[in-house]
């Protein structure tokens, strides 16, 4: 005959009421058959038998209050590990059960998370012989992150350390051995058991029963959020378990991974954006205190200024940039332009190269597909676009803006003229819509009217380039035997280099000053 | 020159045939090669004919039951051959829409049997001669089939696996079911309705094993009702056929005994269906047990290829594999996919029904998971009061911490269709105020599914717990 008492709880809970009992006499049970049911202040917990054998006994009912070590139900037929006498000399013998009862456990690297793969020991934190408690650090890590403790999964003594401070370890490896009592958490048991007449089994039910080991409870682990949700944050290559959930008992919702994102990309930590690329890292260090080398002023940043350099800072993060420069002979344009300047006007248009070279980009956009289109990293697909409208730069007295032209290819440089000095000027009178911002092929920056020349012009994402005109001169040209005199523009043609190359970023630079060259010869069908 | 297609599903099962349509609404090119009948063993010898023949004894039941509530009815008549033809009017009318739907979306189902020939490379055997298909992309969806170990296997018409059973040639006086699992019970169901004397003799210590005795005792109370016997921790040693009977050899507890039966059902487990596909010339290898090893996203070791279903391993289940298929399908299309449920639900369709998804209290000890228990007997329902089947509990299992739900199980009538809301309450992270906070419609056996969870903190209002302070 054995008795079955009440193991160990775990955390501290020493008692609790039967809820239900689940054997009757005569009742033949098998190891682990649940007895019983105990209700704690925790949780409802099964009490499994670990011994088979018929019951001939229960000491308790429904409803009881029963303590740890409290007898609970007599067996018969048990195959019963202990002598009697062996418990019936107070704790001594229960001490010696549990040291009996230790075995090795070793203790390796655990998954630092966040892609770490190992690190460099920075120190020890224990000795050979050492007692630790369960979370004590065994030792510190250095990782490309952070120094971090590896605190040890198991109370118990350190028999052995396996490696010393600066070794590199991987995850996985071996750190440290710890020598583990089975029954190491019972050193309140004994009094109680002393009551027992009859002995404890061999390894009491503690494994089972006792709740909350960190490493194998599931349900941790698991972070609350519904299919959608998961399936969002996968595609987003966010860690959801990074992501606080607002709803009820912490579920992630489709908002939360959203709102976790934007915020990711406001701080400028590395996060996914929805084009699969990587929006940069900008940390910015905090700005010296500029007011100890003289006066200062400080001014909000406007909201135009705001949206610009957001989407300069993407554009510029996004894109590898090429620039392709040239010298073009802009001097036939000039002379049409004079030739035919109070038709311009009389068609309420600018008189100005401008118009002449949106004609020549829309020319040569059709004749490169590649550079009317857009890369969708997010699907891995180019995409080309039929319609030819081009953006222009316009300077205004808040900052830059640009609205888009649309269906230049199907106008007349006159047309041209026409239209865009409407747009423009609705532009600096901040007239424009939303609409008219949006849709360009590509876009024409032409500073020349103020000076300089060549410089590299940052493409207007989601477009695939950019233009650049600085400021025509005169400049000897050395043509047939003779130097005369040409107005010489400088031209950038900026692209990004992922949907176009370097070739035909010549290519195009080529046709453009051709046609730009020779408008005539072009207009005339060549 | 072999024909080319941009992807084939090897296997018209409900995984194959699902990866199959999937790919083709998303635009893909597909050829389908099925073996034997388009459905698989689910629509053909598994699922939907067991199911018919459950209908048919349920209607049965109902009948004899009735008089309960005060009608009377002789005892059913029953007519084999109509019983049989009712089976495979069902099989045939879905067997037929698998072709038709398949038709609709323009895949090229082939009937065939598929061996690899190289790793983009299928060779296909059939009537009219040997062919090869070259792929680009294929997912190899070819179940499983009974297994019979050697010992058993003897040459007689009256010792049957599954398939055989649901042939129905006729209603054995004495019938012997060696398998205590799923199959068994559900098929045991059917001939004792049909009025055969079942015997179920199950090696393992309970009947459907894996699930938690609460749930299984309502089950066991009604076998012990409708079967002759129930033998669990038994063994079957040796079948002989002796005339018209089949002399059976098991061993328990007891000893070594012998008795003779009319029919032998052998449903002691599947394996694999991958030894005939020549996985090695695709550079494929399955393991011991011919399970072929997939990641999370369906993929084999060799680029391109994917497994889905029974051939990957346990459970066993139509409604695992028709998942797996999409997630197949959605990495050929270049999604971020991945099979990362957190819960598949199982049912066993037998009166009443059993039902479980997500952790079980057996699991919950074994790992030492913490857990909250909330329980509602069904004699507490109204509604299953009125139907007179309070033989129900609904259970559930919650995070003590968080009060997530971590699993449920149920047994009573509809359990099956009653498990639905547990497992979208697990996938969506649901806590248990979710579901009280949702209304139930009364009176319904959905209802028993918010008093289990009530019932966690003793508040269920058609169950009094005394407060335990």
């Amino acid at each position: 005959m054995s008795t079955i008492v009440l193991p160990d709880l775990g955390e501290g809970v020493n008692s609790g009421i039967i809820a239900s009992l689940a054997v009757k006499v005569g009742d033949v049970i098998n190891d682990g058959d649940t007895l019983m049911e105990i209700e704690t202040d925790k949780a409802v917990l099964p009490v499994p038998s670990n011994i088979g054998g018929k019951v001939i006994k229960i000491l308790v009912k429904e409803g009881d209050k029963i303590e740890v070590g409290q007898a609970l139900v007599k067996l018969e037929g048990a195959d019963v590990v202990v002598e009697p006498k062996a418990v019936a000399t107070k704790s001594v013998p229960v001490a010696a059960k549990s040291s009996a009862a230790t075995e090795a456990f070793s203790v390796n690297l655990p998954d630092l998370g966040e892609g770490v793969s190992g690190g460099i020991i920075s120190s020890l934190s224990v000795s050979v012989g050492d007692e630790v408690s369960e979370g004590d650090a065994l030792i510190e890590i250095e990782t490309d992150k952070a120094v971090l403790p590896v605190p040890a999964p198991v109370s118990g003594k350190v028999l052995s350390i396996a490696v010393k401070a600066g070794d590199k370890i991987a995850v996985g490896e071996l750190i440290a051995n710890m020598s583990v009592g089975v029954d190491s958490a019972s050193s309140s048991a004994p009094e109680v058991q002393a009551t027992v007449v009859e002995p404890i089994v061999k390894a009491m039910p503690v494994a089972k029963t006792q709740v909350r080991r960190p490493e194998v409870v599931k349900s941790g682990t698991v972070v609350p959020a519904g299919p959608a949700t998961r399936k969002l944050a996968r595609e987003l290559g966010i860690e959801l378990a990074e992501v606080a959930g607002s709803k009820r008992g912490g579920r992630v919702s489709i908002e939360d991974v959203k709102a976790y994102v934007k915020s990711m990309n406001l701080k400028g930590k590395p996060a996914t954006s929805k084009m699969g690329g990587t929006v940069a890292a900008a940390n910015w260090e905090p700005l010296p205190d500029f007011s100890k080398f003289g006066p200062i002023r400080k001014e909000k940043v406007s909201n135009l200024r705001n949206i610009i350099s957001n989407r300069m800072s993407a554009s510029w993060n996004r894109i590898p940039h090429v620039f392709q420069f040239n010298e073009v002979d802009f001097t036939k344009i000039v002379e049409i332009q004079k030739r035919y300047k109070d038709d311009f006007k009389g068609r309420g248009s600018s008189v100005s190269p401008t118009n002449f070279i949106i004609k020549a980009m829309a020319i040569c956009l059709s004749e490169f597909p590649q550079f009317n289109s857009s890369f969708d990293e997010g699907s891995g697909e180019i995409i080309y676009k039929d319609y030819i409208n081009i953006g222009v730069a316009v300077d205004t007295s808040t900052g830059l803006i640009v609205p888009v032209l649309k269906g230049v290819d199907k106008m007349t440089i006159f047309d041209i003229g026409k239209e865009l000095k409407e747009l423009a000027e609705r532009t600096r009178e901040r007239k424009v819509t939303p609409a008219d911002l949006a849709g360009g092929s590509m876009t024409l920056s032409n500073l020349g009217g103020i000076g300089g020349t060549h410089f590299t012009p940052i493409v207007n994402w989601p477009e695939v380039a950019i233009l650049g005109v600085g400021k025509g001169t005169i400049k000897p040209v050395y043509s047939n035997g003779e130097f005369v005199p040409r107005m010489m523009t400088q031209l950038t043609l900026s692209y990004d280099h992922r949907v176009i190359d370097g070739a035909d970023g010549a290519r195009f630079m080529v046709r453009l000053s051709e046609i730009l060259e020779d408008i005539e010869r072009t207009l005339l069908g060549g | 020159m072999a024909d080319k297609t941009q992807l084939v599903v090897i296997g018209a099962g409900p995984g194959g045939y699902t990866a199959a349509f999937y790919a083709a609404d998303c635009g893909m090119e597909v050829t389908l090669v099925e073996a034997e009948h388009p459905g698989g063993t689910c629509l053909n010898v598994g699922c939907i004919p067991s199911k018919a023949l459950l209908h048919i004894a349920k209607l049965l039941e109902e009948t004899r039951h009735a008089g309960e509530a005060g009608i009377f009815y002789e005892e059913p008549r029953i007519d084999l051959k109509k019983v049989r033809e009712y089976k495979n009017g069902v099989v045939n009318q879905l067997k037929g829409g698998v072709r038709t739907l398949a038709k609709a979306r323009k895949v090229n189902l082939i009937d065939g049997f598929a061996t690899f020939v190289a790793n983009n490379k299928l060779s296909i055997k059939n009537s009219k001669g040997v062919s090869e298909l070259e792929f680009e992309h294929c997912i190899i969806a070819t179940g499983s089939v009974p297994v019979v170990p050697g010992p058993l296997r003897i040459e007689s018409e009256r010792v049957m696996d599954s398939t055989g059973a649901l042939e129905l040639a006729d209603v054995p006086a004495r019938f012997l079911v060696v398998g205590g699992g799923v199959i068994g019970l559900e098929l045991g169901s059917v001939y004792a309705s049909l009025g055969s004397k079942v015997t179920v003799i199950e090696a393992l210590d309970q009947i459907a094993n894996g699930v938690d005795r609460d749930i299984i005792k309502p089950l066991e109370k009604h076998f012990s009702e409708k079967f002759e016997a129930v033998m669990v921790k038994t063994m079957v040693k040796s079948l002989k056929e002796a005339g018209k009977k089949i002399v059976v050899e098991y061993e328990n507890a007891g000893g070594v005994h012998s008795d003779r039966f009319d029919r032998v059902l052998l449903c002691i487990g599947r394996r694999p269906n991958s030894d005939k596909l020549e996985l090695e010339k695709a550079g494929l290898q399955a393991d011991e047990r011919g399970f072929i090893q997939v990641n999370s996203s369906m993929e084999t070791a060799v680029p391109g290829i994917y497994a889905i279903g029974d051939l990957i391993g346990n459970p066993m289940l139509a409604h695992k594999a028709s998942k797996e298929a999409r997630v197949a399908v959605d990495k050929i299309l270049g999604k971020k996919s991945v099979f990362d449920n957190l819960c598949i639900p199982s049912v066993i369709y037998t009166d009443p029904e059993v039902a479980w998804t997500g952790l079980t209290e057996i699991e919950a000890r074994a790992k030492s998971i913490p857990y909250k228990l909330g329980k509602f007997p069904w004699g507490a329902s109204g509604r299953a009061l009125a139907m007179a089947r309070t033989d129900g509990l609904t259970k559930v299992l919650i995070d003590p911490e968080t009060e997530r739900i971590l699993g449920a199980a149920m047994v009573g009538v509809n359990a099956g269709e009653l498990i639905a809301e547990a497992c979208l309450a697990i996938e969506m992270g649901a806590v248990l105020e979710d579901v009280t906070g949702t209304i139930h419609a009364h009176p319904t056996l959905s209802e028993t599914m918010m008093e289990s969870m009530e019932a966690v903190h003793g508040l269920a209002t058609h169950l009094f717990s005394p407060k335990k302070k």
